[in-house]
């Protein structure tokens, strides 16, 4: 079953096309991430499905039911789909308890003994039913935020960047918080981000979306390992990308033997290579010599950056933080695991 | 479109005094402006404006140093007090003045007494920069070796600067539309001779040119304070929450400091409300009119309703406009509502009165045509307040309401009207404190018989009446208290006065 099917939808502002074409089928009981730069039309996506702006063309879908195209606009109070905006948007006049209940009805929203069970969903503690919005942190904000989407049971929740007014310590927290809360309801939810690590953390799937168009669909391992291009595999993680000459599924390079993913036959190629592919030895015999221009040190990893000496090439790799070499040592390298090869013309 | 008409309505001055120049011509214009009367009105204005502007930036920028960064005693009683003057009309400041002694007549008096009556204009919105200033700031020129003088004069200052010229501005303004506190005080401005030549003698073209003259000179000084106000911004840069401020001890200071602010209000609070005190026993023990005191505030209540709810209605669609459809078009709509705070009650008075008798003589003399009057000078005030309750209510709460099931009509009640009502209240509130004390349109526009607060005080005062003016007086300062007290606090202190 799909929850949300997206058909050649476009959309644009005056003369500048927002979306161009998106095709995107997001499966039931998934969470799929829309990944994209500021300004790419994601939040644009994120609006057309909710229903605030409507499509120039193309089709949208709420499982069975056609929301939007083929002259049919539903609006966005009858489709059942959750909203999560920036920051949360709680109403500021109203106390968290008024803000969960706000989506009930009747006898359902007077009565409240929902919003107990709501919090504890959301990992809230119950004593903040009474405060008002401006007497919580910015992560109590989007968790309650969420348990007001989630309160009449939607089919669908669309979360635009949610975290990213958090500080870095609370977001990875809230994010996790926010997908049990998810998975615990079973609900489908699309979070449009531009954090790449939120993205491949919290998401199912994962589409990546440039310039009104999505580049990529695919599970993050996928998207991460084999992105569809070098423009994708440079906006989704760190990458060095290596020139050489394609003989049989392996390449040499100066970085020493690649072995190259299935696709590419025999030829000039680009090959990514991730940073933490390349891997350090101090004395070992194996591998290409190269010198410690210098380290960032995180503690549990290190951005080490490199010059291979045969070729004067810079590049970076990712060590675990046991073992990083001194700078202006020299050390050998060498890749570890498949690489991704492109053709060499884009 | 409906936003245009409105525009259009609120323009109805400019279009009057353009209008008039080009029927006469522009040779008689010159003949009438170019009198030597005309000089001496021009010299006379002038000199006030420029005195009151440099007083009350001495006064407000004086006071709200020490009441919001120093170790002044009794700080947030003086903050209430420093801007209760607010409370008390010109005029009947002024009143308070003259009827103790006649000495305060002429330039010195007038300079004192709008002086008085106008620096908490000033005072509220220095005191909110200073309020909100980053203490890193100032931290970080004393790390680089400046001492407290300089360290005022080279950070405080600077950032003052664009409040100081945006409140002493509007105190400019304030002064040049200035009618009763000057009349008075006989003082003769270009506002006072207007109202003479039209009251005396009826003088049409000598009264509609000297109004043409002040309105350009309003028009100049408005278009500054826009110019400055497009170039400056009041929040703080950068994320984090602000620290509070570090007060500087005044020590042996503090009792000098501490008599600077006491005599400061005893002169601006002190004698106008002891005055009217004064006038109230002694006046009383012979007559104390109930009947009229009922009557008149009765009228001024209406009047003060009527012309509330019309600023607002005609402010909203425009704000919504300018705050949900933001364009270029919007853009012009709003600026031109702004020009009706550069207009004097006089000339709106004016334009009125010639454009009812020209196009709809129906409405002369008619309560419709004095509260239009109200409504075009104090669109401003309603736009600013509009616009910031729509600041309250984004359309991203809408948007979630939405999502949640609520359909646009129990979205506007459940979500937009509650956010948005406070902010109305205290527009409609502002609107209707200035009408109940307006005295200068009202003066000329009131039909025969309808007599306000304002119009009573004003003829048993220059009937020398004192103490049948007083009752009338202390009502309209009872009225305005509430709405005065409301500006001490920080959410409406960019309200506009």
């Amino acid at each position: 079953m799909t929850a949300v099917s997206v058909r050649s939808l476009t959309k644009a502002f005056g003369a500048s096309e927002v979306l161009r074409g998106i095709d995107l089928t997001v499966p039931e009981e998934s969470v799929t991430a829309i990944l994209g730069p500021s300004g790419c039309g994601k939040t644009t996506l994120l609006r057309l499905i909710a229903g605030f702006d409507v499509a120039d063309s193309g089709e949208i879908a709420l499982g069975e039911t056609v929301v939007c195209g083929g002259g049919r606009f539903v609006a966005p109070q009858d489709r059942r789909v959750g909203y999560v905006p920036q920051e949360g948007a709680l109403f500021p006049h109203l106390d968290v308890a008024d803000n969960i209940t706000f989506g009930l009805k009747g006898r359902e929203r007077r009565s409240g003994h929902r919003v107990e069970e709501l919090l504890a969903l959301v990992g809230l503690d119950p004593d903040v039913r009474h405060r008002l919005p401006y007497q919580l942190s910015g992560g109590q904000q989007q968790r309650v935020a969420l348990a007001r989407a989630l309160a009449p049971r939607p089919s669908l929740i669309l979360l635009d960047e949610p975290f990213s007014s958090l500080d870095a310590g609370l977001r990875e927290g809230t994010g996790r918080a926010v997908i049990q809360a998810l998975k615990a309801t079973s609900t489908t939810a699309v979070l449009v981000t531009h954090d790449q690590s939120e993205a491949l953390s919290l998401a199912d799937q994962v589409a990546v979306m440039r310039d009104g168009r999505l580049a990529q669909v695919g599970t993050p391992h996928e998207v991460y390992r084999a992105p569809a291009d070098l423009g994708v595999a440079e906006f989704v993680g760190a990458a060095v990308v290596v020139d050489a000459d394609l003989v049989d599924g392996s390449a040499s390079s100066d970085l020493g033997p690649l072995y190259v993913m299935a696709g590419l036959g025999s030829g000039p190629a680009r090959l990514l290579v991730r940073p933490e592919q390349i891997e350090l030895a101090g004395s070992s015999q194996v591998g290409v010599e190269a010198r410690v221009v210098d380290v960032s040190y995180f503690g549990h990893d290190a951005a080490v950056r490199l010059q291979v000496l045969t070729s004067g090439r810079l590049v970076t790799a990712r060590v675990l933080g046991l073992s990083v070499p001194l700078p202006d040592s020299v050390v050998r390298l060498s890749v570890t695991g498949p690489v991704a090869a492109y053709s060499p013309e884009g | 479109m409906l936003s245009a008409l409105i525009v259009l309505v609120a323009l109805i001055p400019l279009f009057f005094v353009l209008g008039y120049v080009f029927t006469i011509g522009w040779d008689q214009a010159v003949r009438l402006i170019w009198r030597p009367r005309v000089g001496e009105l021009f010299r006379n204005t002038g000199l006030l404006v420029a005195g009151c502007v440099a007083l009350t930036a001495v006064f407000g920028t004086g006071a709200a140093w020490l009441v919001e960064r120093t170790t002044l005693p009794g700080r947030r009683v003086w903050n209430v007090l420093l801007v209760a003057p607010l409370a008390v009309p010109a005029f009947v400041n002024s009143f308070g003045w003259v009827s103790l002694t006649a000495r305060v007549e002429g330039y010195a008096g007038a300079l004192l007494i709008v002086s008085l009556s106008y620096y908490p204009l000033v005072y509220l919105p220095v005191a909110a920069i200073l309020r909100g200033l980053d203490p890193a700031l100032e931290e970080t020129a004393a790390a680089l070796g400046l001492g407290p003088w300089r360290t005022f004069g080279r950070v405080v200052l600077p950032q003052l600067r664009p409040a100081l010229l945006g409140g002493t501005l509007i105190v400019a303004l304030h002064t040049l539309a200035e009618f009763g506190a000057l009349q008075m005080l006989r003082f003769p401005t270009f506002t006072t001779a207007i109202y003479d030549l039209y009251r005396s003698s009826f003088n049409g073209p000598a009264a509609n040119m000297l109004a043409g003259v002040l309105l350009v000179s309003c028009l100049l000084l408005l278009t500054l304070e826009l110019r400055l106000r497009g170039h400056h911004r009041y929040s703080r840069l950068g994320g984090g929450s602000a620290r509070t401020i570090p007060l500087r001890a005044l020590g042996r200071l503090t009792a000098p400091c501490l008599g600077a602010v006491g005599g400061l209000t005893a002169l601006a609070l002190g004698v106008p409300l002891g005055s009217l005190t004064f006038w109230l026993v002694t006046g009383s023990s012979t007559e104390f009119p109930v009947g009229d005191l009922v009557a008149t505030t009765a009228t001024s209540l209406g009047l003060g309703v009527t012309g509330a709810i019309l600023a607002m209605a005609l402010a909203f669609p425009i704000a919504w406009l300018c705050v949900r459809r933001r364009g270029p078009l919007t853009v012009l709509l709003e600026r031109s509502t702004y020009f009706g705070n550069a207009v004097p009650g006089i000339v709106v008075a004016l334009a009125l009165v010639t454009v009812s008798i020209r196009f709809a003589p129906a409405v002369y003399q008619t309560l419709v045509l004095l509260v239009l009057a109200y409504a075009i000078m104090f669109l401003p005030r309603a736009m600013v307040s509009i616009r910031a309750a729509l600041d309250q209510a984004p359309p991203v709460y809408d948007e979630v309401a939405r999502a949640l099931g609520s359909g646009p009509l129990e979205t506007l009640r459940r979500v937009t009207l509650p956010l948005v009502a406070p902010g109305l209240g205290a527009g409609s509130a502002l609107v209707f404190l200035a009408v109940v004390t307006e005295l200068t349109a009202t003066l000329l526009l009131a039909p025969i018989g309808t007599r306000t607060l304002a119009t009573q005080f004003w003829s048993n005062s220059a009937s020398i009446a004192y103490g049948a003016a007083a009752p009338y007086a202390a009502l309209m300062v009872i009225l305005s208290a509430p709405v005065t007290l409301l500006l001490t606090r920080d959410r409406w202190r960019s309200m506009p006065v």
